[in-house]
């Protein structure tokens, strides 16, 4: 069957042989898939590996933003080790925080993306097209101007307040329980679209004559979905799913504008401890040792995202 | 819901009424999600005709007189259309460039084979690990350097590393979707493997190149950090202008929500415009057609 | 199943938003007329004023000023009136904006990456210390005592500026002055004058009657068309760039202090615990008698709370009252009374907050930005300023009974100042004039605003102000 060859697609078989035919030299044969990546390798790697490594070379030093690059000292692991072991410190309630945060958000706006591509991929749906554009809009918005506008709406005297009040729920999203909640849902809010569109491309992308043969055989719509659906779309969930992670991680703006890290610090994720540390501690050794923290945070995180592409890859291989 | 389908099969009215009752159902059901989605949107473009008070007032003034003094205020006074037009310009290259640079390496992490594959696949995710926060002040002095601060390139330049990987990503699993065999058997029919790929693959990944160019504009479009940092006057894009709003004293919701709507229709227009290439014209349904 | 017509529709679309963005006139460059005929304002200046400009047109026309500025209804008045001063002097000026909470991470990037962009800054008191022990900015004694190419006339009149404004930009430890102020603030009693009537409330006079006024309304449970009326509204978010606010201004009333007076840099904070304690104390239990959600307020959502009859009372920045006494934008607007700060256990103590001007020490065009900021922040053009929606920092304009009846809470600001400035005297300065100013700021904001939003106790608070004081100290 012509679809199930098409698992293969992550490219492992024909193409050597092709390329032998066609150029027969070996040692071109060998650099071209080098040569491919070199343009974007060029523009990322070139552009990034720079200021990359500067970022690690001031997580070393003893520099007061301000001050000239001459001021700064050497100060070997005092960063670090004052992040990790100072009372001052809030790494630990920090990144504690950032986890929440980016997990909640993922985990729940990767299952909403799915419940509603599914439903978007059924046979009839009226407007789909003005739907799934209508969808694009929250993610339009510049996320500043998020922020301002769900201050509006969460005031303790704002209209979600009301509404949710008409119904009797007395919710205050400016105190320290529900700061949180209320910067995930705007996450969610913002950001499940992306899930919605690039999960429904993938799901068009299923030819039907497998779903087709799957009905003929009885499988029930659940099963379908679970047995068929989610294996074929497991590339993009994940490829998604890590994108986004590697977004929240590092993301600020949203609690910038609407809480600034508090009330308290029920909401300072470490996105917002470097800007704190940079701007306002004035520290720019700190704030590169909690970036380079954070980093490799989010190092660990993609790399289990990306372990987990390649063993769905394997696991589909070796079922052929 | 299948098995009830099977049951029913043997009578095809009955099946034909269930197929409408399931797209109503469905419909309905998609049509409620979106608009819980999009109602704090729309009822920000209601507030962007109000005036001042009526936006802050409580309990919610919903019937309050409209006003298009918000728009008037943000074309005259902040003179948004300069700055709608440098972020035309910003995003529109950011997106084609990221494409172009992008493509070649997707379709070698898709296609070939080779040593460290994995690896250099998963460097395009590493190498934008970093906090763009931490790495704004050696942008700048790179920036000053070579003298592209308060530029369009200057801005295009710092975006492009966030965006590649991400196109590289994914049009990687929108490569994989087209079938090897439609490649090999254009090559078998003479062509270069250049050709072959231009004539017979990238037709197929329109559909990959509009998903993927849409969510790297709309990026460009809202990216704030290294904008506000990197541009003062000539090149400043549209976040950044939401500061004139935050005045002193009183925030001016009224014209910043007009903003906010003004920043958002091009994009709405475009998707409008463009969509039967992200939305209907997928690689299975080109395949099928 | 491919044509070329797909690329040619992509193509187009994209075409089309940029030339649409392309098409909407951009910003219609200033037009550079040419000789403007000086006897065009004969009748708007005098003599001298006259003169002089034609001194400046005459050796520095031609020149650009770039000014970075934060939206402000002084910037705007200032913008409003500058292509009269382009048209006097034929010098440009070029403004860049952004927000009070960034403009100084912009200036400071800007200055430290080595691009030496701006000519003027706009600077808010909390900034200006850490600029000029950085030699960001350009002192202004040898020029206010013409010691410089620009002379400084008499219409300019820098005496005329309230002190309690110009001592945050003048630095206590050497006397030397670095900005103009061109708006502030001081802090303000907001009370419903109705309600206090009604339930025959008097104004307090000690911040403990404070606190019971605002514990007498909060548990009243005033209800009034659906809404609950609480008790007071302030504000409490670990601001981002400035410290907690009430705090800072009911210190010293209560007796503390936060650096030692004399040095103004050593941590003084447990010198006297009592009153460092009883002043977080009071504000935490304020803010239990105020609305929900206090230790998040920033300003804005403060004065609104109170714009939308949420409370009976703000503690709020006398910058904000004109937006209460709107009517548009406040439902309070008839039914308000201002009053000066309670006295507290130590007295009546005020801190005042402002805005300046200052010239970068790095500029290349200093004789004209002097000369601008003297044309534009001067006496002599102060009512076309104010015409133009400008703030009154001069003692003349808020004396001026015409402005007192316009601004009905000015008498109130100018006693407040009044205190801030006799409190100056004394060194009494919550903002500490050094260049980690910021770091401390964000001390005792960020620990305030744990405090009461319960996460520590006030004690614990006083002592990690302290503590983390000494330890940005021991650092530098």
């Amino acid at each position: 069957m012509e679809s199930r060859k098409r698992k293969d697609g992550n490219g492992l078989n024909t193409a050597d042989v092709i390329v032998k035919q066609r150029v027969g030299g070996r040692s071109f044969r060998q650099i071209l898939p080098y040569v491919c990546l070199l343009p974007a390798f060029l523009f990322t790697v070139g552009v990034l590996l720079y200021p990359t490594l500067k970022m690690f070379h001031f997580s070393f030093l003893n520099w007061s933003f301000g001050r000239g690059y001459e001021t700064a000292e050497w100060n070997g692991l005092q960063n670090y080790t004052w992040l990790f072991a100072s009372p001052s410190s809030t790494l630990f309630h920090s990144l504690r925080l950032t986890l929440l945060y980016s997990g909640v958000s993922v985990v729940a706006e990767l299952g909403i993306g799915l419940a509603v591509a599914t439903l978007l991929n059924r046979e009839r749906i009226f407007g789909r097209v003005i739907v799934l554009t209508g969808f694009m809009i929250p993610t339009l918005l510049m996320p500043v101007m998020v922020g301002m506008m769900w201050r509006m709406y969460m005031y303790p005297n704002g209209m979600l307040s009301y509404f949710l009040g008409l119904v009797g729920l007395k919710i205050n999203w400016y105190t320290a329980e529900w700061a949180m909640p209320a910067v995930i849902m705007i996450e969610i809010w913002q950001f499940t679209p992306f899930f919605i569109i690039s999960l429904f491309a993938g799901l068009r992308a299923i030819p039907d004559e497998i779903l087709d043969a799957a009905a003929v055989d009885g499988a029930s719509g659940w099963n379908r979905f679970w047995h068929i659906s989610v294996p074929y779309l497991r590339p993009i969930i994940v490829v998604t799913a890590m994108i986004r992670m590697l977004w929240l991680l590092k993301s600020f703006d949203i609690v910038y504008t609407m809480f600034t890290g508090g009330p308290g610090s029920a909401t300072e994720i470490l996105g917002l401890s470097i800007y704190r540390a940079l701007f306002l501690a004035r520290d720019i050794g700190r704030s590169a040792a909690l970036s380079v923290i954070l980093a490799v945070l989010t190092l660990i995180v993609t790399y289990i995202f990306v372990r987990f592409i390649y063993r769905s890859r394997e696991a589909m291989e070796r079922s052929l | 819901m299948g098995r009830r389908l099977q049951y029913f099969s043997s009578n095809r009215t009955l099946l034909q009424w269930h197929r409408r009752l399931d797209s109503i159902v469905a419909s309905l059901a998609v049509w409620i999600i979106l608009i819980l989605f999009l109602a704090p949107y729309l009822y920000l473009i209601v507030w962007s005709f109000k005036r001042p008070g009526d936006i802050q007032a409580y309990p919610p003034r919903f019937l309050s007189p409209l006003t298009v003094e918000n728009y008037s205020q943000i074309f005259a006074d902040v003179n948004i259309a300069f700055f709608l037009k440098n972020s035309a310009i910003v995003a529109g290259v950011t997106t084609v460039l990221s494409l172009l640079l992008a493509i070649s390496a997707a379709y070698s992490f898709a296609r070939f084979r080779f040593l460290g594959k994995d690896w250099l696949a998963y460097l395009f995710i590493a190498i934008m690990v970093a906090p763009l926060i931490s790495l704004v002040y050696p942008f700048l002095v790179v920036a000053n350097q070579i003298g592209l601060t308060d530029t369009h390139m200057g801005l295009v330049l710092f975006y492009l590393p966030w965006n590649i990987p991400f196109a590289v990503w994914m049009l990687r699993t929108f490569v994989s979707d087209v079938p090897q065999e439609l490649e090999d058997s254009a090559l078998v029919d003479g062509c270069t493997r250049m050709g072959a790929f231009a004539r017979i693959t990238a037709p197929l990944l329109i559909p990959g190149f509009f998903t993927t160019g849409v969510f790297i504009f709309i990026g460009a479009w809202n990216e704030f950090v290294i904008a506000f940092f990197l541009t003062s006057t000539k090149a400043r894009t549209l976040p950044t202008t939401i500061d004139f709003f935050l005045t002193y004293g009183s925030f001016q919701f009224a014209p910043m929500f007009a903003a906010g709507v003004v920043s958002t229709l091009p994009i709405v227009a475009c998707g409008l415009l463009v969509r039967r290439y992200y939305l209907t014209g997928t690689t299975a349904g080109a395949l099928k057609g | 199943m491919f044509t070329d017509r797909r690329w040619i529709v992509a193509c187009l679309s994209l075409a089309l938003i940029l030339v649409v963005a392309g098409c909407v006139p951009a910003a219609a460059p200033a037009l550079q007329e040419e000789a403007p005929a000086t006897e065009k304002f004969a009748g708007k200046y005098s003599e001298e004023q006259l003169a002089w400009i034609d001194e400046i047109r005459a050796a520095y026309s031609g020149a650009t000023l770039n000014m970075l500025g934060f939206a402000h209804p002084t910037l705007n008045a200032m913008k409003a009136i500058t292509p009269e001063w382009e048209e006097l002097t034929g010098i440009t000026v070029v403004y860049d904006e952004t927000d009070l909470a960034k403009v100084r991470d912009k200036f400071v990037l800007n200055i430290t990456s080595g691009a030496n962009t701006y000519d003027l800054v706009m600077t808010a008191e909390v900034q200006a210390p850490e600029y000029w022990n950085l030699d960001y900015l350009e002192p202004l004694d040898p020029w206010l005592e013409n010691e410089m190419g620009v002379t400084t006339e008499s219409w300019f009149d820098w005496e005329d500026i309230h002190p309690g404004y110009t001592m945050m930009f003048t630095s206590v430890n050497e006397g030397t002055r670095y900005a103009v102020p061109i708006s502030g603030e001081v802090a303000l009693l907001f009370y419903r004058a109705d309600l206090f009537e009604e339930h025959s409330m008097e104004i307090p006079e000690t911040y403990d009657e404070l606190l019971d006024v605002a514990k007498f309304f909060n548990e009243r449970e005033i209800v009034e068309d659906g809404r609950t009326v609480y008790g007071i509204s302030f504000r409490g978010r670990p601001a981002l760039g400035g410290g907690n606010w009430v705090w800072s201004i009911i210190i010293f009333p209560f007796g503390g202090q936060i650096v030692d007076l004399e040095d103004q840099v050593t941590p003084a904070v447990l010198e006297k615990k009592d009153a460092a304690v009883a002043s977080i104390e009071w504000e935490t239990k304020l803010a239990k008698h105020g609305v929900p959600g206090i230790a998040s307020f920033d300003p804005f959502d403060a004065i609104n709370q109170y714009k939308q009859g949420f409370a009976a009372m703000s503690i709020e920045a006398s910058v904000l009252a004109p937006g209460v006494l709107n009517p548009d934008e406040s439902i309070v607007s008839d039914l308000t009374g201002f009053a000066p700060l309670p006295a507290g256990p130590a007295g009546s103590f005020n801190q005042t907050f402002s805005h300046g001007v200052a010239i970068t020490s790095s500029s290349e065009n200093k004789e004209a930005a002097y000369a601008f900021i003297q044309w534009m922040l001067g006496r002599g053009n102060q009512a076309l300023l104010l015409d133009n929606g400008g703030a009154p920092v001069r003692r003349s304009a808020m004396e001026d009974p015409a402005n007192q009846e316009r601004w009905p809470y000015i008498e109130a600001t100018l006693q407040g100042l009044d205190q801030a400035a006799a409190a100056y005297e004394n060194r009494f300065f919550a903002t500490p004039q050094v260049e980690f100013v910021l770091e401390y700021l964000n001390v005792w904001s960020v620990n305030v605003s744990r405090a009461i939003a319960g996460e520590i106790t006030a004690e614990q608070a006083a002592e990690n102000i302290q503590s983390e004081m000494e330890e940005i100290l021991a650092q530098k």
